[in-house]
């Protein structure tokens, strides 16, 4: 009886040592999956998330993409894991680049002397009109163009008539 | 160009150009001009659809109407360059090629009020290491001052007024400045170091000034 009485403790001790093992474990991964359900959509509306809309343009059904304008149909780009190559356009998962000791950063300038100085631009996000006489020009460009400010070509905006 | 950028060397993530249209005041009359010289970080695929102007393109130049832009100029990508997307991209390397060509499709017919400044073109002989640099696109210290003269020119150019600077050091300033992508198929590029006062390269592989034809 005695013996009985133990293992039915025994018995009880031990649900309730899986209960509350298996408890926070269940729990944890209800977490998780909730995490994974909703992060997508943060990613999507996050301000700051700078390649995150990309990446999930990626996963999508490439409707847009069989829509493209860029005929041979070999121009498309389809994003499929297995795909090593399509039509002589690299996919990400291929690395065209030389072994890692012959690397070079092909789009630093710094890699060149001299080196070029970066300055912040202060304002960034406010652009500047430019004046021509009465015509008033503004310029969205990216880093391709931003030596006309590093180097200060911003001189030859100004026309020899103008102001600037 | 209408997703969020990456982040640039200059330490911060800049606004698209999409958000920066969306900020600008609006257009105060048909004389003002937008340049949108931009799209080295994006790719062919979304980038357009002919005759729909339902992507990319079609959404900046929405926003532009939005903004009242009666002139807005499209300045082509270099196709000749070896520019590797952001790491995030699928793709190493975009056709900027064929994001020209789109530009050039839609340009007449969708989007009158589009004009395209071909920078591909003017600097087709400026693979020189002295203009660009290794990638392509980005711009070394003449390049930066060919293109600043360049917009100059154009600028100009759509007012019938002289050009900012002779094409070379004793040369007449044109009294009507010409169109400079259409002039520099006969007379390459204009003397930058001689006309702005710039050092002279040390490499002595500039293209040298194309005979008149």
């Amino acid at each position: 009886m005695r013996s009985f009485r133990r293992r039915g403790l025994t018995s009880w001790v031990e649900k309730q040592s899986v209960r509350v093992f298996l408890t926070p474990l269940i729990v944890g991964i209800a977490i998780t999956t909730l995490a994974l359900k909703v992060s997508p959509w943060q990613e999507v509306s996050g301000f700051n998330d700078e390649h995150s809309v990309d990446a999930i343009d990626i996963s999508e059904p490439s409707t847009e993409r069989v829509a493209s304008p860029f005929a041979p149909s070999n121009r498309l780009m389809f994003f499929n894991q297995n795909d090593e190559q399509v039509a002589g356009k690299m996919l990400r998962e291929v690395d065209p680049r030389p072994p890692e000791a012959d690397r070079k950063r092909v789009n630093e300038p710094g890699t060149r002397k001299p080196e070029p100085k970066f300055p912040s631009h202060e304002d960034h996000e406010n652009l500047e009109w430019i004046t021509y006489g009465e015509r008033r020009v503004v310029i969205i460009s990216d880093s391709a163009m931003a030596g006309v400010r590093w180097y200060g070509a911003t001189d030859a905006l100004v026309g020899a008539d103008y102001e600037l | 160009m209408v997703r969020r950028s990456c982040q640039g060397r200059e330490g911060y993530v800049p606004y698209s150009a999409l958000r920066q249209i969306e900020r600008l005041d609006e257009a105060r009359n048909h004389r003002d001009v937008l340049v949108i010289a931009t799209g080295y970080n994006d790719w062919e695929g979304r980038f357009a659809s002919t005759g729909r102007g339902s992507d990319d393109l079609g959404a900046l130049m929405s926003a532009a109407r939005e903004k009242s832009f009666k002139n807005v100029v499209w300045v082509t990508l270099r196709s000749d360059s070896r520019y590797r997307l952001p790491k995030d991209s699928p793709l190493w390397y975009a056709d900027y090629g064929a994001m020209n060509e789109a530009v050039r499709s839609e340009s007449s017919d969708l989007f009158p009020e589009l004009t395209i400044w071909d920078l591909d073109v003017y600097t087709d002989i400026a693979s020189s290491k002295e203009f660009f640099y290794r990638d392509g696109v980005h711009e070394r210290r003449l390049g930066s001052w060919l293109v600043a003269d360049w917009i100059s020119r154009h600028v100009a150019s759509l007012d019938g007024r002289p050009c900012p600077q002779p094409w070379a050091p004793g040369l007449d300033t044109n009294e009507s400045c010409p169109n400079p992508d259409l002039l520099s198929r006969t007379l390459g590029f204009p003397d930058i170091a001689a006309i702005y006062g710039l050092p002279s390269p040390l490499d002595a592989d500039l293209p040298p000034l194309r005979s008149p034809v």
